[in-house]
């Protein structure tokens, strides 16, 4: 029996009765069970849709958390338990301001710090250069059961491992994970490629992993090193700090302009929210697999109750109640609900180890540096996965146990009245699902540019469409008959009318068939779009016949430069019209960063510009003259700027202020873009 | 329930129309007629007559326009769903013409499920079902499912089905309607023998004079009412 020993064990006469109603004799369990069993495709066609709906789900989940755990760890390890930073508006921070900081305002927990990108081999590591000895107190950790080699001095591993980082000119320390994937132990030489050339250098020590926070992908050195490495010598890119808030305050007062001190939390914060949208985004796209398998477990519930409707009404005639037929079929949802929520985790991490490795690649192309070795697997995602399955399906059986319920004895004897009352409910069914569409359709300008609210009036919108859905195919069905019976005959009358007569089976098929159908077509269109939008970008931005750049280096704060008088050199030879130079590096905004692309052209002002909406007035002469800057559609998006709105970047100088004076098109960058001419760049951010 | 002179089944004044497009067609005028305690009924007729109309009427299946009918003295047409459907699990047994039998059950889990219904521990079900599937013939058939058995023999499940929880009301709609003329008469043999050892009260609906041979009174259903002469109906 399902159920509960009533009086016996002194519940309520209430709650006994309750729990008596919905007993279920194991005659009807087994009835039920092998009903399911006798119906394989029937049966498994349930169990996949759920199974593909919970694992689409916990792939992306788990994906984007395994990406968003890399994120904290990368942050973590980078900024150790650093709370500030000090960093600079152009051209990093000078040695002697880090030395001003230790001695006149006597702060003892802050290491100067490079970061840049690196290879060894394939593997693409950040070099990570503090100041060891200031650098220790701040991350005892990091140097803990430090693995010598070479000629590790006496004492203890940590010492050994410091002085041999800080007396010997290119050495570093490699994670034990790294280590491995290279091949390399400590006093192992390797070729490090970086700031656009190679260097030998030797693995000093090599740190044991410490679970999840260790040093994987971190290539540490001293600062010496690291200044070296990059060619910045004589500056440091920026002084992680640990202050209290009255230090804090003391030490923001005491900055120079064009140094600024922010959190780590603000920092973090910035970053985080360049990938929410990205993450939205893959959610909402797994809740729509959901959506599509929920469509498919009602349908082909709702049609196990109506095959078996003579069966219901024998079981009314024998005494069976409603409410234990509605529990029964509610108990069906529950069993294929287990089965594919149990396919669905397995197929969901299979599926999730695959997806991780294209969000990282993502991120890394469109936003930041990230590397996550492996998915992590998170029980509350799978959790969620998992409830998310049940819910869905429940809800799905739903309407098919009240179809159940509604079972009468007469059904045994009445044969033709299996549609009449899914027949009758259509125009009604239709009602209901114009106003969820009118209420999507008014929700969308509302959602503004929340993403969430966007999708949740596009969830209303399919719901709404899927509702009237019914009452459209009956209405084309019946429309095309005469049609149907001309080009097959008696056939196609048939199949024609056949919808009809089964209105409330073929209709939600034919709703699930559109929603899926939508969402690729959809989707497709969007790409597609997307793809021919960047397409026409690139034909109206790329006008030259040639471009030039330097190898990766340097960093995204201050990449390597060409050499000097190139462009000269270039204008000089025959066949060449004009010259055009840019530099790009990231600056800071009151909203985080942004990229500033500074512009300068032997001929005209710049081209390849393709401005949304109207410009200033006399745009070029006075964004050469420094009153104007451009800034990219995204950037003007998110920050709900326009023509002729203030945008404020920390320069060396300070907060300086332009006015915008174009928002351009841009595929290049999600971030956002500033375009200045050369000069004004050089005068107040270089 | 039943005290001893109350009729096991009083119907009065029964009357039933159905809507046809704008019109009614009436299908049972007025009929009023007992039937004791362990009595056999045997109600025949043309079909379209309004026969299993009344069976339904009776069953508490259909609610009449008008008229009243009482098992075992409590009047079924004023009852709610719930009591109906608890009436008919304790007090009616339903055979059909073609059977439903519950195709993904055993004919010992056929006839189980009454009885689960009827919360009867588990060591009597066993042994009620044993007894009495060697009374209808088929011991030894316990675990064979209803597509494996013919249709005499489904019928004789579906008999004993309709009698294990012991009901005190046993409705047949054409029980040997889907049965040959052979097996038909060995099933009828069976159905009369077993409600006079069990002692239960059995309405026939039956377009079959042989089956109406078995009932200790016929009803004849012509157009509508009831006539107790059945000569006069045309078989």
């Amino acid at each position: 029996m399902v159920s509960v020993t009533g009086t016996r064990t002194g519940l309520p006469a209430r709650a006994a009765a309750a729990i008596a109603a919905v007993r279920l004799p194991p005659a009807l369990l087994r009835a039920s069970r092998r009903y399911l069993t006798r119906h394989p495709w029937q049966t498994w066609l349930s169990i996949v849709g759920i199974a593909l709906g919970v694992a689409v789900v916990i792939a992306v989940d788990l994906a984007n958390e395994s990406a968003r755990r890399g994120f904290r760890l990368s942050v973590e390890q980078v900024a150790g338990p650093a709370t500030h930073q000090i960093q600079a508006a152009a051209g990093g921070i000078a040695d002697a301001t880090y030395a001003d900081l230790r001695v006149a305002q006597g702060l003892t927990l802050a290491t100067p710090v490079i970061e840049a990108p690196m290879r060894i081999g394939e593997r693409s590591l950040t070099l990570l250069g503090l100041d060891l000895i200031a650098a220790a107190p701040m991350r005892p950790a990091l140097f803990a059961g430090a693995t010598v080699g070479g000629d590790g001095a006496d004492g203890t591993a940590l010492a050994a491992a410091l002085i041999d980082l800080l007396a010997t000119p290119d050495t570093l320390l490699l994670s034990a994970a790294d280590a491995d994937a290279l091949g390399v132990a400590a006093g192992d030489g390797v070729d490090v490629q970086i700031g656009g050339g190679t260097r030998r250098m030797r693995v000093a020590a090599v740190l044991p992993d410490q679970g999840g926070a260790g040093l994987g992908g971190l290539a540490v050195a001293d600062i010496a090193t690291a200044q070296e490495a990059t060619g910045s010598i004589g500056a440091v890119e920026r002084i992680d700090l640990m202050l209290t808030d009255a230090q804090a305050e003391r030490v923001a007062a005491a900055l120079p302009t064009g140094l600024r001190l922010t959190t780590t939390a603000q920092r973090t914060n910035v970053l985080a929210q360049m990938t929410r949208a990205f993450h939205t985004n893959l959610t909402a796209m797994s809740l729509l697999a959901m959506l599509v398998g929920g469509f498919i477990v009602y349908n082909t519930m709702t049609f196990a109750v109506l095959q078996r409707r003579p069966l219901l009404g024998t079981l009314r005639m024998q005494g069976v109640t409603r409410t234990q037929l509605f529990a029964l079929v509610l108990v069906e949802a529950l069993v294929l609900a287990a089965v594919g929520a149990l396919l669905g985790v397995l197929t969901g991490i299979a599926v999730g180890a695959g997806l991780v490795q294209l969000v990282t690649r993502t991120i890394n192309d469109v936003y930041f540096q990230l590397s996550v070795r492996s998915l992590h697997l998170d029980w509350l995602s799978l959790a969620k996965g998992v409830g998310l399955g049940m819910g869905v399906t429940l809800l799905a059986g739903l309407g098919p146990a009240l179809e159940a319920a509604r079972s009468q004895p007469r059904d045994v004897v009445r044969r033709t009245l299996v549609e009449q009352r899914g027949q009758r409910l259509l125009p009604w069914l239709a009602a209901g699902g114009v106003l969820v569409v009118a209420l999507g359709v008014a929700l969308i300008p509302l959602s503004g540019r929340s993403m969430t609210w966007g999708f949740v009036a596009l969830f209303f919108v399919i719901v709404g469409a899927s509702l009237c859905m019914p009452l459209v195919v009956r209405a084309l069905a019946g429309a095309t008959t005469p049609l149907f019976g001309r080009l097959f005959g008696s056939v196609g009358r048939l199949a024609a009318r056949g919808i009809t007569a089964s209105i409330t089976r073929s209709g939600l098929a034919v709703a699930a068939l559109a929603v899926a159908v939508a969402a690729t077509v959809g989707v497709g269109i969007m790409i597609g779009s997307f793809r021919v939008s960047v397409s026409d970008w690139l034909e109206h931005t790329l006008t030259s016949d040639i471009y030039i750049a330097t190898d990766e280096g340097g960093g995204a704060d201050n990449p390597a430069s060409l050499p000097p008088g190139l462009a000269d050199r270039l204008l000089a030879l025959p066949g060449v019209a004009s010259v055009s130079q840019g530099r790009s590096r990231l600056v800071q905004t009151r909203d985080g960063q942004m990229r500033v692309l500074a512009l300068t052209s032997s001929a005209g002002p710049p081209r390849g510009f393709r401005f949304r909406g109207d410009t200033a007035d006399d745009l070029w002469q006075r964004w050469r003259a420094g009153e104007l800057a451009l800034v990219s559609e995204p950037y003007a998006y998110r920050q709900a700027l326009a023509v002729g709105d203030q945008l404020e970047l920390f320069s060396a100088g300070g907060w300086k202020t332009f006015e915008i004076g174009g928002v351009f098109q841009d595929y290049g960058s999600d971030s956002g873009t500033v375009i200045l001419p050369k000069a004004v760049y050089a005068a107040t951010l270089a | 329930m039943h005290q001893p002179d109350t009729p096991a089944l009083s119907v009065q004044a029964l009357s039933k129309s159905y809507a046809e497009g704008r019109n009614r067609r009436t299908v049972l005028q007025d009929v009023s007629f007992d039937v004791a305690a362990g009595e056999c009924v045997a109600l025949v007729g043309r079909s379209g007559s309004g026969k299993s109309t009344l069976l339904n009427l009776l069953a508490g299946i259909d609610r009449p326009d008008a008229g009243e009918v009482r098992i075992m003295g409590q009047n079924v047409t004023t009852m709610g769903e719930p009591e109906l459907t608890l009436l008919r699990r304790r007090h009616i047994g339903f055979i059909y013409q073609f059977f439903n039998l519950i195709p993904t059950l055993t004919v010992a889990e056929n006839l189980a499920l009454p009885l689960e219904l009827n919360a009867m521990p588990a060591p009597t079900r066993r042994a009620r079902i044993t007894a009495l599937l060697a009374k209808v013939g088929l011991a030894g058939r316990d675990g064979a499912f209803p597509d494996q058995l013919s249709g005499g023999e489904q019928q004789r499940v579906a008999i004993a089905r309709a009698i294990i929880h012991d009901p005190a009301l046993v409705l047949a709609d054409e029980p040997t309607g889907n049965l040959d003329a052979q097996t038909g008469h060995r099933v009828l043999e069976l159905l009369a023998h077993l409600f006079r050892d069990e002692g239960q009260t059995l309405i026939l609906v039956t377009h079959s004079r042989e089956v109406s041979a078995i009932a200790d009174r016929t009803f004849a259903v012509d157009q509508g009412r009831l006539n107790a002469d059945t000569e006069a109906l045309s078989w």
